[in-house]
């Protein structure tokens, strides 16, 4: 009932703008009033080509049929992953990337064939039924757990965000690299994981009174290994079994990975092998040569675990432009690694002035948030930028601020303020304002 | 320079963890142990359906090698006889003399950290 009599209190002043630039009010495309129909109205409307019955309608069509694993629409083949390395002569089968598509999605969850992936040595080929989860070192039975052994616990399912530690690091570059919000910030993703508590099998164990903290070691050429504070261990991290409902991809750690929620993303390690209780952190490679902070004065800071909030404004972007004068809706996704997302402001004139977005829920910790700004664009050059604050207060940084602070020497954990330049044709561009 | 260097990464410090997870921080002496936070969470019981390894079991399967050189297997060699080893082994990826390859550079950047032009490698950055 309180939302309806929010509603009723849109008017044709909710057509006022909230901020600079042309932005409404975040109830505008909620309310039904008419009000959207209105602002939408465009004198000279444009006339309809002639409407025919496609043949689709009246012939069927034999392909694609039924298949055994569905795939997008044809017509989706543009909505990939990349960039995809060319296997040429340099071509190092190991370590690499690919980014996800964020800029042509929706919602709050990414599709498993669109997840980004990381893999420091490539992506091993496991066979579930030669895989061992092993727990051992401060514990007082060490223990092996097969996937089958595995797959019979209890578990939980929740929705929870992964992002790379270099994810945006491109920002910490002198000068505005040219990029989408795929190759910019496309090193995050969002899925359902299904999985065992750690803290189960850590009780199966008996882990002892001083292993303060566990190593956690893949299976993978590269032996990606972590020290993570056993106190995640006890809170929300889990041995993830399935992502958005079936198992989980090779590329993301089949036949299980480690799910350490809100903490970068190599730390959820992936074809996850070994759980090792220890009493200090064991300074391992992904500890130390990478995934540490050079900052300003040559000295390193290590651990930094959790990933500070960030957003960015998806649609339109660069590449997803505008097509002339009139209302929009501005489309974007914010995640805090400390919880909850709490508040996105968008500002349309460079952050002079700022609106408040909705949010499209659900709004759960830990996970992408879809959020979501009426916006009249009058054709004229914009800046547009988008700033979360988390359930802890914390608000995202300008760049200005994040990269004064600790120096441009570190591209982790680079979660500063986007700007997207809007040109008069509609064309969007990444700059720094 | 490079003494002084190597100096300074010994004073790698820790931020974040200590910040975020207070409680699991092993030199703040708190009182926070695994048993206590066992029994407030309230987790489940699991099927119980672990094998028990033994050390000997494990020792075989741990093949990972620490930043401080344990777990390596035994024997030893001279730098003369690491290139023959490096060359057809590594070179491919790191270049012939650990820089100019594909991946990672593994020699130089000594003195550079504090600069606007880090470059970290096992000489210049890694403890």
């Amino acid at each position: 009932m309180t939302k309806r009599k929010d509603l009723t209190k849109l008017s044709d002043d909710d057509l006022t703008p909230v901020a600079g630039g042309g932005l409404l009010h975040r109830r505008l495309f909620l309310t039904g009033s008419g009000l959207a129909a209105a602002a939408f109205a465009v004198p000279g409307r444009v006339r309809a080509e002639a409407l025919e019955v496609p043949d689709t309608m009246t012939m069927v069509s034999p392909e694609p049929g039924f298949q055994g694993y569905g795939q997008p629409s044809s017509y989706e083949a543009g909505v990939a992953r990349g960039p995809i390395a060319e296997k040429n002569a340099l071509y190092i089968a190991g370590p690499g990337a690919v980014r996800s598509p964020i800029h042509a999605l929706e919602g709050m969850v990414t599709p498993n064939g669109l997840h980004f992936e990381i893999t420091h040595n490539g992506i091993p080929d496991i066979n579930p039924d030669d895989h061992k989860l092993i727990i051992h070192g401060l514990v007082d039975r060490p223990l092996s757990f097969s996937v089958e052994a595995l797959s019979r616990y209890p578990m939980v399912s929740r929705f929870y965000f992964v992002e790379c530690a270099g994810n945006s690091g491109a920002l910490a570059a002198p000068v505005a690299v040219r990029g989408n919000a795929q190759t910019l910030h496309g090193l995050v993703s969002c899925a359902e994981w299904t999985g065992v508590p750690l803290a189960v099998l850590l009780q199966e164990a008996g882990v002892k009174k001083e292993a303060k903290w566990f190593l956690a070691e893949g299976a993978d050429p590269s032996s990606v290994t972590r020290s993570l504070p056993s106190e995640k261990a006890w809170d929300d991290a889990m041995i993830a079994l399935y992502q958005n409902g079936e198992r989980i991809r090779p590329s993301n750690g089949y036949p299980m990975r480690l799910l350490v929620p809100g903490f970068q993303g190599n730390t959820n390690v992936k074809w996850l092998r070994q759980i090792k209780l220890v009493d200090k952190p064991q300074q391992t490679r992904y500890e130390t040569s990478r995934y540490s902070l050079l900052m300003k004065d040559g000295r390193a800071a290590q651990f930094k675990f959790p990933l500070d909030a960030k957003s960015v404004i998806v649609r339109p972007s660069p590449g997803v432009g505008m097509h002339g004068p009139g209302l929009y809706e501005i489309s974007g996704i914010a995640w805090s690694g400390r919880g909850t997302v709490k508040k996105v402001e968008v500002s349309a004139d460079g952050g002079q002035s700022w609106g408040e977005a909705a949010l499209s829920g659900p709004v759960l910790p830990k996970a992408v948030t879809r959020f979501r700004m009426p916006w009249r664009w009058d054709g004229s050059p914009a800046v547009l930028q988008s700033r979360v604050t988390d359930e802890t207060g914390y608000v995202q940084p300008t760049r200005e601020k994040l990269i004064g602070d600790r120096g441009g020497k570190n591209f982790y954990h680079c979660n500063c303020i986007t700007s997207w330049a809007v040109d008069a044709e509609g064309g969007l561009s990444h700059v720094y304002a | 320079m490079s003494m002084l260097k190597s100096r300074t990464l010994k004073h790698v410090f820790v931020i974040g963890a200590v910040l975020a997870l207070a409680a699991c921080n092993q030199e703040s002496g708190s009182s926070s142990s695994a048993s206590s936070s066992t029994q407030s969470r309230e987790i489940p019981e699991g099927p119980n359906l672990g094998v028990e390894v033994t050390h000997e079991d494990i020792a075989a399967w741990n093949i990972a090698v620490g930043p401080d050189g344990a777990n390596l297997p035994p024997g030893g060699g001279s730098v003369a006889e690491g290139k023959e080893l490096y060359l057809p082994h590594c070179s491919y990826c790191h270049g012939p003399n650990g820089e100019g390859g594909p991946a990672d550079r593994l020699v130089g950047g000594i003195g550079s950290l504090d600069t606007d032009q880090p470059v970290k490698t096992v000489g210049s950055y890694w403890p």
